[in-house]
């Protein structure tokens, strides 16, 4: 796997892109000698497909969203630890 | 392009096979017309989740998540969302500091609990419709 610089990166991008799309292989882009990202070549549905095969992944059971979030965020006791914080100072 | 605030209710309906909003919001994305955000507060919540302990709905669910960019939860923002709680604009964290993240930094939010969203007066909602 090729590895560059940012800076590297930046001088060169459209010679890094044009051998990524060439050579289909991934590219680690380094700062200060730590890898910080991966450029990958694209395929049609390696992103944004993949992550619409996903539409119901946890099974259909359970809660809506709408009644998950009522009860993880808008509990009786999270109102009233709002209203604790309105007066109690 | 509009950048679009999703709220932890349409993720979870887009895990559970609820309804298509997030599916319809993921291929406008896809085709360029908009940006999907979400924050800390989403991922948490989300995350919550008994059925992610286990290992592969985990990774999956972590998968889902690179669909979006992330926005975090600035001191501006905590600030903001102060105001929202002790104006009663807001009576829960969660929803002031997601308010609060999305008038500051210009997103319109996705949510399907626009109730408890309606007296932060500056938010923009996205419009949805849940069959579609």
């Amino acid at each position: 796997m090729k590895q560059v610089s940012i800076y590297e990166l930046r001088d060169n991008l459209a010679t890094y892109l044009q051998t990524l799309e060439k050579y289909s292989t991934p590219i680690v882009v380094r700062r200060y000698d730590r890898p910080i990202a991966v450029i990958m070549p694209y395929k049609q549905g390696n992103i944004f497909g993949d992550v619409e095969a996903l539409f119901g992944f946890l099974g259909p059971k359970g809660e809506s969203g709408k009644q998950s979030v009522n009860r993880i965020r808008r509990s009786i006791l999270e109102k009233k630890r709002t209203q604790e914080l309105r007066h109690k100072r | 392009m509009i950048k679009v605030f999703v709220d932890t209710d349409i993720i979870i309906d887009f895990s559970k096979e609820k309804n298509e909003i997030l599916r319809k919001l993921l291929e406008k994305q896809r085709q360029g017309s908009l940006e999907l955000f979400v924050n800390p507060v989403v991922v948490a919540e989300f995350f919550t989740d008994r059925k992610l302990k286990a290992k592969i709905p985990f990774e999956q669910a972590k998968l889902l998540f690179r669909a979006f960019s992330f926005v975090d939860i600035t001191k501006e923002a905590g600030l903001l969302a102060a105001v929202y709680l002790r104006e009663e604009h807001a009576n829960f964290l969660g929803d002031a500091l997601i308010g609060a993240t999305c008038v500051l930094d210009g997103l319109h939010l996705a949510t399907r609990n626009k109730r408890h969203y309606q007296r932060i007066t500056d938010l923009v909602f996205y419009p949805l419709r849940a069959r579609s």
